[in-house]
């Protein structure tokens, strides 16, 4: 049998996909959250920070639930499959992507935040001082001297996305090439026997997971370097 | 004051900032060096940074060269506000390159009144352009923070104790960097210091703060002489001003007449040896007489040592608000003198004329010594205090009790360095004085003074 087999590729190329889209949406919503949340001083800041920090502790098939609820077509999800002429956003790949960002995002935002933190306020007082305008300063100052932060929440949020199971499993269900993911694969095959099959997904998981860890490790050293 | 007017600068802030109230008005020309001048803690980061806009201070006005950038309708942003600020610490952004530091508030369109090429010139940063903020010394990354505060084109400079985090020999490497500026460049420049010395090379106007209000402002010349702060004028009326016949910057001068009719009771100098810890023992005395509540001022001073015992430091402390006024520096690598500097002293001198204006039971002055014997240091303060009647207790070291005789004509008490003697002495003098005083409430004033002089 062959080890690369349409089925396992698909569902790395479906993962790597899904993972792709959403870390980079997930910047997208991470930086405006983490800037505020770093900088805001009202009393309900840590509320909504505690908002976004939620799916690092609630289970994922609670999380997975509350959103194939809101997916589902009773709810808010199905109504925006109406306007493209779908009936819910639940067991699509756009539904995965969702469910991907709210459960990832807390690990892009805290350490976004906590970049945007460390760096203080005199950088953008400086740059205050120098002409530059807030938003200015935000491009030209903030980003950079916050990109070792940036650089983590991304690597954070695409390993969890690759990573998620429970959460994957109660929304996106088990579509091959459209919602069967790594995790859920290698579920299946477990469930099926098909121990070979397993190996290499799992195998391919350890891997991934080591280049990961290395990668960030590298990323700390080269910052910390760059700070001294 | 709080007007827009051409070539001035005009700016009020008043306000509350935790427990600190600033209520600082100032009206200066709008060129020239101006220092502003002050103890740590009086406020004048707090006026620089509400000048900048860094700051909003809601009942504060700010115009300058009759451009108003803050009154009770509007507040330009910082941003909008054409100034330069050098902060305390370089600030260099780490990401940009010395040039692109440089270059990052200098406005895109050419006619800039303040050249790259020149400024460059002007701090000496050719060979630095191409580097990262990292591979420069202390000292550089100063002049290039100078250098690109001054190439955004301000109309105004502030600087914020540019030179504090600075090691002396650096300071001393800026120092030439920042005349060359005053002498180059016609932007007004306000620059912020507790250090004497460098307001003195290079300042036009001078303004005084304490506790968060100006106390006095004008052209250095004309405030140099008076910087034993504000002091004399006004609010001391009541002290008498022998300043101009004792404690002359002369060098062992004669006998000055206005101690004759000092209580001689009322002077007491502790004689002390190289060995001796006077200081501890003058603090911890002092000290006391604080907590049982006695109303005492001047300074006493403290060493700072390391986990080995060794000294590494010295403070001074101000008696009457308890303040820690000045850190001095040891002399040297393992000496163990230590010497109050410039703005240490200035502080100390406010400390000790205040406790004077304020009629204290006790003025505690560590000490005389040989800066005292030379005619420096606080010798003008000692001889105010004795002058005015108050019972003074200082330390003279045995070498220098020739000079300590010469000064006071040889009136006082000597005491041995010991706790013992220093209570002893006071626990006569402040029962004579509680006597007298009692006298004094019961039976009038001419009374008192007969059982004053009965009793001494």
């Amino acid at each position: 049998m062959e080890i690369w087999s349409t089925e396992i590729r698909q569902s790395v190329l479906l993962t790597i996909e899904l993972a792709t889209i959403s870390t980079a949406i997930l910047l997208v919503l991470a930086t405006p959250l983490a800037w505020s949340l770093a900088r805001a001083q009202a009393w309900w800041t840590e509320i909504v920070a505690s908002v976004v920090a939620l799916p690092l502790v609630l289970p994922p098939t609670v999380l997975g639930f509350y959103l194939l609820v809101l997916l589902g077509p009773d709810g808010p999800g199905g109504w925006i499959a109406h306007l493209w002429g779908g009936r819910t956003l639940a067991f699509t790949f756009e539904g995965l992507v969702i469910g991907s960002v709210v459960y990832s995002m807390p690990f892009v935002v805290q350490p976004i935040r906590n970049a945007f933190t460390a760096m203080g306020e005199r950088p953008l007082e400086v740059a205050a001082t120098l002409r530059a305008s807030p938003l200015r300063t935000f491009w030209t100052v903030a980003v950079p001297l916050a990109r070792p932060g940036f650089l983590t929440g991304a690597v954070l949020g695409f390993a969890h996305t690759v990573g998620e199971f429970g959460l994957v499993l109660m929304i996106g269900g088990n579509i091959p090439g459209r919602t069967k993911v790594l995790s859920v694969a290698l579920f299946d095959y477990v469930e099926t026997s098909r121990w070979r099959e397993a190996s290499i997904l799992a195998g391919l998981m350890v891997i991934f997971a080591f280049a990961v860890i290395l990668t960030m490790t590298l990323v700390d050293k080269r910052a910390a370097r760059a700070a001294a | 004051m709080r007007s827009a007017e051409p070539g001035r600068i005009n700016a009020g802030f008043r306000g509350k900032l935790g427990n600190f109230l600033l209520d600082a008005e100032v009206s200066l020309p709008a060129t020239g060096f101006t220092a502003i001048f002050g103890p740590s803690g009086c406020g004048k980061t707090t006026v620089a940074r509400c000048i900048s806009g860094l700051q909003h201070m809601s009942d504060g006005f700010c115009a300058v060269d009759g451009e108003i950038w803050q009154d009770h309708h509007c507040f330009r942003p910082v941003h909008r506000r054409p100034i330069g600020y050098v902060f305390q610490e370089a600030s260099l952004f780490p990401h940009l390159s010395v040039r692109r530091n440089l270059l990052f508030g200098a406005p895109k369109a050419a006619g800039a009144q303040i050249v790259f090429d020149e400024v460059v010139e002007l701090l000496g940063l050719t060979a630095l352009l191409d580097r990262s903020p990292h591979r420069l010394s202390g000292g550089e990354r100063q002049r290039v923070a100078i250098g690109r505060a001054l190439l955004s084109q301000p109309k105004l400079l502030l600087m914020d104790e540019p030179l504090a985090a600075l090691d002396r020999t650096t300071r001393n490497e800026i120092l030439p960097f920042l005349e060359r500026l005053h002498d180059r460049l016609s932007l007004p420049v306000f620059y912020i210091s507790h250090d004497m010395t460098e307001i003195e090379r290079f300042a036009d106007y001078l303004v005084l703060m304490e506790r968060g209000r100006v106390v006095d402002s004008g052209p250095l010349t004309s405030l140099r002489s008076g910087l034993r702060p504000a002091a004399d004028r006004g609010r001391h009326g009541d002290c008498p001003d022998r300043r101009k016949s004792v404690g002359k910057p002369t060098r062992m001068t004669a006998m000055p007449t206005d101690f004759h009719d000092i209580d001689p009771n009322r002077l007491a100098a502790i004689l002390y040896r190289a060995q001796d810890d006077v200081d501890s023992l003058l603090a911890s005395f002092a000290e006391a007489l604080v907590r049982s509540g006695e109303r005492i001022g001047g300074i006493v001073q403290r060493n700072v040592k390391d986990g080995t015992g060794c000294q590494v430091g010295m403070q001074a402390i101000d008696l009457m608000s308890g303040r820690e006024i000045s850190i001095c520096q040891p002399l040297g690598s393992g000496a163990m003198a230590c010497k109050l500097d410039a703005a240490g002293l200035a502080e100390a001198a406010v400390a000790v004329t205040r406790a004077i204006a304020a009629d204290v039971d006790l003025v505690v002055i560590n000490k005389f010594s040989k800066q005292e014997a030379a005619g420096e240091g606080l010798r003008d303060e000692l001889a105010d205090a004795i002058a005015a009647g108050i019972p003074v207790l200082t330390a003279v070291p045995e070498k220098c009790l020739d000079a300590w005789n010469d000064f006071t004509g040889g009136i006082g008490t000597s005491l041995l360095c010991e706790r013992s003697a220093i209570e002893g002495w006071w626990h006569d003098l402040s029962s004579r004085m509680k006597r007298a005083r009692a006298a004094r409430g019961h039976a009038g004033a001419a009374t008192a003074l007969l059982a004053d002089h009965h009793v001494g």
